[in-house]
């Protein structure tokens, strides 16, 4: 983030409740010129009501917003050059596709109107002149995103747009409009609950829930490096251990005994801890593999195996309800008979402790 | 194959009879009123068009026919106005309490008519009201803006809302969203609800007879009155040229609106 450009974005300690209910308490979040942000969270976190915010659709209580520093939160939304996807798409049912993408067009750019261009973009040139109620799921959710895009919008907001698709078309739709994003360099705030969407789309992710941010990053630090539990547990698989800190290494190293194992292990974490803490180390199951006989891992059982294609997910008790799950390369390696002993070995660099 | 050969007829001829039981009484009060005699017989004993003359030179029965056919105009315009509003509003109306207000705008569909026509009674009687074309229209709107609600609530796409806050978002302000966008995609809907309401008026009995007097009489009811005393076929004939009048109101009204949205449409608590 360049310390001296002004964010395309700059949303101040937001705040929103509808009655009584908080639905944001105090979001503050700058997003850089054409970086393309996803907000995750589970279902009533605000990320919605934070979107419709910028947008302008939702009046906040208190707060601000500013677009390119100049603030907008009093600018109604037919005024704040935003393009909108909805999760519904909302197209307008009694206008064909290009009466939908020219709908917000009024001023021709040097005598040439975006529309043509828009609809070669997203290809759907041939279908110009259809009804919406004519057009595949996907094609709607294409229509959507070139209307947006062809009033030639400050920033591009994403509300959940491809929570109604199939999981094939998702996959190529999230390509599609990341390709369409760096070939506009659009400023794009993506919403969604759906973890993979966030973590392959955008250049930072924002967790939220019950209306405060969690964690702001990287795809890679909030899956690696997450900031607390409930990131951790949100963004992919993680097993949690216990464990007591034995001795303090540096700010973000610890050497740690988990429960149940012999020797102490090395973990990374967020935040510097004393001896004697008790923490939870979290691994992801990709990160942690079975062994037979080595000595050195933390001894177990394998009590249950689903074959996953790539993998074979293994959940392995370590004690007394303690089960560790590992993801084993799939194809041509060794099974595991339920009931076998087996050891576990996790990547010491992959061991990241969290404060409880 | 037999079987659904058998199957077939049975179902036409299922289809026939209750057919025939709905447009029966229609074929018997048609037939009398080509009727030449005094009296009302089915099969008429000899053709003639002699009732409808009758009906149409006698201002008995053209003036009742005109205060219906004005109060019914008067009724469905005001009913479309203030069931598309409401309608609208329930729309935005937020999740709680929404049932609520639904119920409390569509009651008069199931409060028993002449309940409701006492009621108006008592409080138009108060205001002077009864007796004259004011008393009709009022009473009127009472039954049928409920209905205009529910159609043009029911009838509007589910997702109205996010359509008008996408146009907003494409810089349409509130004139040209309500222009190019709510009413483009409710007036089906408040067409069929503003007919239907012509329709209702146009045909009340129960709230009519309350609010009549001599100064505005309805058809309905003067027929009403009339089948108490006398028994010619003139009923038969302004019945018929009612029954004539409606056919072509809706065939020319389905050439613009599904009549269809009138009788088969979303049930109204089913909506989030």
């Amino acid at each position: 983030m360049g310390a001296h450009s002004t964010p395309a974005i700059d949303l101040v300690e937001i705040r929103k409740a509808y009655g009584r209910t908080p639905v944001l308490s105090g979001v503050s979040l700058p997003v850089e010129s054409g970086e393309f942000i996803a907000v995750l969270g589970p279902s009533g976190c605000g990320k919605t009501t934070l979107l419709r915010i910028i947008a302008g659709l939702t009046p906040l209580d208190a707060g601000a917003v500013f677009f390119h520093g100049e603030r907008v939160d009093r600018l109604p939304a037919h005024h704040r050059r935003v393009g909108f996807v909805f999760q519904s798409y909302a197209l307008f049912p009694h206008m064909t596709v290009v009466e939908n993408v020219s709908f917000g067009v009024r001023h021709r750019q040097n005598g040439r109107s975006p529309v043509g261009a828009m609809l070669e973009l997203v290809g759907l040139t041939t279908e110009a002149h259809k009804f919406p109620h004519q057009l595949s799921g996907g094609q709607q959710q294409r229509v959507a995103l070139a209307r947006a895009l062809a009033i030639q919008p400050a920033v591009l907001l994403l509300d959940e747009p491809f929570s109604n698709l199939d999981l094939k078309l998702r996959q190529a739709m999230r390509l599609e409009v990341r390709r369409v994003h760096d070939q506009l360099g659009m400023t794009t705030v993506l919403v969604t609950h759906d973890q993979t969407e966030a973590l392959t789309m955008a250049d930072r992710v924002v967790l939220m829930t019950n209306g405060v941010i969690m964690q702001t990053g990287t795809p890679v630090d909030v899956y690696q490096r997450p900031a607390n539990r409930f990131v951790a547990d949100f963004v992919g698989d993680a097993n949690f251990l216990s464990g007591i800190v034995e001795t303090p290494i540096a700010v973000d190293r610890a050497r740690i005994v988990l429960d149940g194992a012999a020797a102490a292990l090395e973990a990374r974490g967020a935040a510097p801890v004393a001896a004697g803490e008790r923490v939870t180390v979290m691994v992801r199951p990709e990160h942690v593999s079975l062994d037979r006989s080595e000595p050195g891992g933390i001894n177990g059982s394998v009590v249950r195996q689903v074959f996953m294609g790539a993998v074979v997910r293994c959940w392995v008790e370590i004690g007394e309800g303690v089960r560790v799950i590992v993801d084993a390369p799939g194809g041509g390696q060794p099974q595991w008979p339920t009931g076998a002993p087996v050891q576990i070995k996790v990547d010491p660099e992959r061991l990241w402790y969290l404060r409880q | 194959m037999m079987a659904t050969r058998t199957v077939g007829v049975l179902r036409g001829t299922f289809v026939a009879i209750v057919l025939l039981f709905i447009l029966a009484p229609l074929i018997v009060v048609v037939g009398v009123s080509f009727n030449r005699s005094p009296f009302v017989f089915f099969p008429p004993r000899a053709l003639s068009l002699h009732w409808y003359g009758e009906v149409l030179r006698s201002s008995a029965w053209t003036g009742p026919l005109a205060t219906s056919a004005v109060v019914a105009a008067i009724v469905a315009g005001f009913a479309g106005l203030l069931g598309t509003v409401s309608g609208l509003a329930l729309a935005r109306w937020p999740v709680r309490g929404r049932q609520m207000i639904e119920l409390a705008l569509l009651a008069p569909i199931f409060i028993p008519g002449i309940l409701t026509g006492m009621a108006l009674l008592f409080w138009l009687g108060r205001l002077q009201l009864v007796g004259g074309l004011a008393g009709l229209v009022l009473g009127h709107l009472v039954i049928t803006v409920p209905y205009v609600v529910r159609t043009v609530y029911g009838g509007m796409p589910g997702n109205l809302m996010d359509l008008e806050a996408a146009a907003a978002t494409l810089g349409a302000g509130p004139v040209r969203t309500f222009v190019r966008v709510s009413v483009p995609l409710v007036l089906p809907a408040v067409s069929a609800g503003t007919f239907f309401a012509f329709l209702l008026s146009f045909d009340n009995v129960t709230i009519s007879l309350f609010l009549a007097g001599p100064r505005a009489v309805t058809l309905p009811v003067q027929i009403f009155n009339y089948v108490q005393f006398s028994n010619d076929p003139s009923v038969a004939a302004i019945s018929t040229v009612l029954m004539l009048a409606t056919v072509v109101a809706l065939l020319g009204a389905e050439r613009f609106i599904s009549v269809r949205q009138l009788v088969s449409r979303r049930t109204l608590g089913g909506r989030a």
